[in-house]
């Protein structure tokens, strides 16, 4: 991350939203960046290493920051219309600030959210996202239905989260040996060190539960 | 860098009395001025002392409730912005344009906020 740049990305956001005030899109760009910034102190542990955002210290947060990005989102629905991707995204980021922890996340909202999302700008990684959102709302089957469309499709095959949250969501629902193979997938196309390391320790812990 | 611009109660606001159209109007285009620039982040005003309490803690930890209001009104607050700006001199130049006063005496305090760091 470079904060310098990401400042000066909210400032700029900041300046055009004081321009033409009526632009929806525009207030749903700067309420993303706010609330998208707000978490930059908490992604990181003192080595550096990224902390995933159900693992972050909320109280790291920066509720100003929160604030404004509230406070725009709310400008960018009360203009009315459909929310265009930067506001739905921004309402998806608000959904996370709003909950004081994980564990009050508005997963229904999010998967909503998502949902429209994926109406107006389609894509095979914000249907992957929208899996997570409900399997968190509505259990592990839920998700993996619509991974396995996913699947079906053949698109991001070479992608590592695919395969990786697959065999969670397979491992939740108690299917350990297909579990297996999906960490082990996901250790397989991850490039990063750290990753495939926790992933060959799921698919262990997926023997190891089995016997 | 960011900054809360301390706008101190007077006799007026103590009293609770509205603003005038004048006044709201100044502050408006003032907040307007604040947006187009990119640095507003937060304003907002407070009620009289009389709607308030303190809450003073003793050294050993004893808390004590006092009602408002209260009478320094030069220590009170009235009101604050937020804003992010690249200096003091550039905080201080913005609270230099708030439109306050108008026939009062007043202050504003310029006081930097501690952010987290890294």
């Amino acid at each position: 991350m470079r904060p310098e740049l990401c400042k000066e990305a909210l400032r700029l956001g900041r300046i055009v939203a004081g321009l033409v005030p009526n632009e929806a899109e525009v207030h749903g760009l700067v309420a993303l960046m706010d609330i998208q910034a707000s978490r930059m102190h908490a992604r990181t542990n003192a080595n550096g290493e990224p902390i995933l955002l159900l693992d972050q210290d909320r109280t790291r947060w920066d509720r100003v920051l929160i604030r404004h990005g509230l406070a725009e989102l709310e400008r960018a629905e009360a203009l009315g219309g459909t929310l265009g991707p930067y506001a739905l995204q921004a309402a998806i980021a608000a959904c996370h600030a709003r909950a004081s922890t994980g564990g009050d996340t508005d997963w229904g909202r999010i998967a909503a959210l998502y949902d429209a999302l994926a109406q107006l700008t389609p894509s095979p990684i914000i249907e992957l996202n929208r899996a997570v959102a409900l399997s968190m709302a509505f259990g592990p089957a839920a998700g993996l239905e619509l991974i396995e469309q996913i699947v079906a499709t053949g698109t991001l095959e070479n992608y590592h989260l695919l395969p990786s949250i697959r065999g969670d969501l397979l491992f939740k629902l108690g299917r350990f040996a297909e579990a297996h193979d999906g960490f082990l997938r996901g250790a397989a196309l991850t490039q990063n060190a750290r990753e495939r390391d926790l992933l060959l320790r799921r698919a262990q812990e997926c023997d190891s539960t089995r016997t | 860098m960011r900054f809360m611009l301390i706008l101190k109660a007077n006799p007026d606001s103590e009293a609770g009395n509205m603003p005038s159209e004048e006044q709201i109007s100044a502050t408006v285009s003032y907040h307007q001025e604040q947006a187009k620039a990119g640095i507003l982040l937060d304003a907002g005003g407070l009620y009289p002392s009389s709607t308030g309490a303190r809450i003073n803690v003793s050294a050993g930890g004893k808390k004590t409730v006092v009602d408002g209001p209260f009478t320094e009104s030069k220590e009170l607050v009235a009101g604050y912005w937020i804003i992010e700006v690249k200096s003091l001199e550039e905080a201080i130049e913005w609270a230099k344009r708030a439109p306050v006063g108008l026939g009062q005496e007043v202050e504003i305090e310029v006081r930097r906020l501690i952010e987290f760091e890294g």
